[in-house]
């Protein structure tokens, strides 16, 4: 059985890939990926060396951003377009062919983001390199980079599944209220939200982001709500991804997703 | 051994709309044609057979096993959907291979069995083109490809006619003869009736939601013994012929053709009215150059099941 489900996702996973790599969405994601460099370029060009920790902010929040409206834009559309397309039907009428759908086209949605945001940091790391070095961040943005993929991905999975023709809407709905607002109110919400671990694992793991001449009281118990040990933010990411995903696959297993004309 | 499938007071609500009303069956292996008019619920009843959708009442088992909670039997099940395929850039081939890697195939042994698929279909000189590049009869080549790579032991169409030229009309047609020879199942759902009976098979008539009968010709003739049949009788002497016809008791209706010099008669024992055609021909030397059944096809057939339905006849 998991072999089954392994080799059809793989082979909607190169499917996905396949036919996604458009001139369109190329032209998007190389838009989408520009962004962060061309705000650093205007930081420094502003203010020069001393736009330094500005930049810095700056970059992770635009990085942020990026990653988040790749998701947004490929993935609840993504698994919409097959009911429009009324092609879902073809897939699913195989053992597992949901699971593996919808598998193939969260994986698929991730490596587009990780292309998108691997292109944009390294375009600000040359755009930036006059003024700091932004390679020996570029572990931690690496293992950031995934864990958002993975984590709101499977957070608009989910909302794909739920909403279905509305998924863009609810996701842009969840950004707002979940990982602006929650993630801002200094309380136990806020480890609720995607955004607070990925925060404390960047602090951590990468650098202060322009925090440094904050009160390191006022982040650990404002921005940074008593913060949890760093393989305890790992954690949740990780099992809460996982957790997700496997209601999002019960629910697309459950729900009768029929648009074909009645004939 | 388990039945193909087996239906049970099944009935399917998309909210307060019936797609499905109360349908019963139980069917052995064999040919099915499933004929109906748009919007009968042809396409409801496959999607319950797939387990894409759930009985809201009643049971369904396809093959032995639930729909709803066992994927396994989809293994023997091919399904050509009526949908359209349309994806930018995906060629003929690689869109086939996909489809049936979703089997847990290898890639590799999926490539192989794709080409003898799209051969079979007759689709292999234009298999790298884009299937943007297709016409609606090449598309539904390549879905009936995805259907049968795997070797299916059931196979399900859904308006598989659609977007054919003549010539793909009777290539389908040669197929899906083939198919039955081979003693594999097949239930192919259409609106155009005379391509279902052009490949011998049981039919099962769906109207309003309903099955509304179901069997093969002759058994659904049978059902309808007392229903008036349509006989059309051309003779130059059709003025006379028809007022002799009148006078007997087992015409119902009588119509008559100036143009073609033809009566059409509707007649509760098609026996009876040649007996008395044939002592009007002795005795009153009329002249008939044509008796000719008038619902001899399905397609009247349906039409006289149709009337029969809304109380008509």
């Amino acid at each position: 059985m998991l072999n089954i489900i392994l080799q059809a996702t793989l082979s909607n996973f190169w499917f996905e890939l396949r036919r996604s790599f458009s001139g369109q969405r190329t032209a998007i994601a190389l838009c989408l990926a520009m962004f962060p460099p061309f705000i650093m370029f205007m930081v420094f060009r502003t203010a020069g060396a001393d736009g330094y920790a500005l930049a810095e902010f700056l970059m992770a929040v635009m990085l942020w951003i990026v990653g988040l409206l790749s998701l947004i834009l490929w993935l609840p559309p993504g698994i919409y377009s097959e009911l429009e397309g009324q092609t879902w039907i073809l897939s699913t009428s195989r053992p597992f062919g949901r699971v593996s759908l919808l598998l193939g086209k969260y994986g698929a949605a991730a490596v587009w983001t990780l292309l998108v945001l691997a292109v944009s940091y390294g375009v600000t790391w040359a755009v930036c390199l006059r003024y700091f070095d932004l390679s020996e961040f570029a572990w931690g943005f690496f293992q950031i980079s995934i864990l958002a993929a993975l984590s709101y991905g499977a957070v608009f999975s989910l909302l794909a599944v739920l909403a279905l023709k509305r998924a863009m809407g609810f996701a842009v709905g969840y950004v707002l209220v979940s990982e602006l607002l929650l993630a801002s109110v200094p309380a136990v919400v806020q480890k609720f939200t995607v955004r607070y671990h990925l925060q404390s694992i960047g602090l951590e793991t990468i650098s202060d982001f322009g925090l440094a001449s904050i009160d390191q009281d006022f982040v650990n118990n404002v921005i940074l709500h008593e913060p949890l040990p760093l393989w305890a933010n790992y954690a949740c990411l990780v099992l809460g991804s996982l957790g997700v995903m496997l209601l999002t696959v019960a629910i697309v297993n459950y729900r009768q997703l029929i648009t074909v004309h009645e004939t | 051994m388990s039945l193909l499938i087996d239906m049970e007071h099944v009935t399917k609500l998309y909210g307060n709309v019936i797609g499905l009303n109360d349908v019963s069956m139980k069917l052995p292996s064999g040919v099915y044609g499933l004929l109906g008019p748009i919007g009968s619920g042809k396409t409801t009843l496959i999607n319950l057979i797939m387990g894409q959708l759930r009985p809201t009442i009643g049971s369904i088992r396809v093959m032995g096993a639930n729909p709803s909670w066992e994927g396994n039997y989809l293994r023997r099940i091919g399904l050509c959907p009526a949908t359209d395929i349309y994806l930018p850039k995906i060629t003929g081939l690689e869109w086939v291979v996909n489809q049936i890697c979703l089997y847990g195939i290898h890639r590799v042994q999926a490539g192989k069995m794709a080409k003898e698929a799209l051969d079979v279909v007759k689709m292999s000189h234009a298999c790298n083109n884009p299937l943007t590049t297709y016409s609606l009869g090449m598309r539904q080549r390549c879905k009936l490809a995805q259907a049968i790579a795997h070797s299916p032991d059931f196979l399900i169409l859904d308006e598989p006619f659609n977007g054919l030229d003549p010539v793909g009309r009777i290539e389908m047609t040669q197929f899906l003869r083939g198919w039955v020879k081979q003693g594999k199942s097949l239930l192919m759902a259409s609106h155009i009736l005379h391509e279902i009976e052009a490949v011998e098979c049981s039919f099962l008539l769906l109207t309003g939601a309903r099955l509304l009968a179901s069997g093969t010709l002759a058994e659904v003739r049978s059902l309808l013994r007392d229903i008036p049949n349509q006989i059309r009788i051309r003779s130059p002497h059709y003025r006379q012929l028809a007022a002799f016809l009148s006078a007997n008791d087992d015409v119902s209706e009588l119509k008559v053709d100036r143009e073609q010099a033809a009566l059409t008669i509707s007649t509760d024992s098609a026996s009876n009215l040649a007996t008395a055609l044939s002592r009007g021909v002795a005795e009153h030397g009329f002249q008939v150059t044509e008796v000719r059944a008038e619902d001899d096809t399905l397609q009247s057939l349906f039409s006289m099941l149709m009337q029969l339905h809304r109380g008509e006849r």
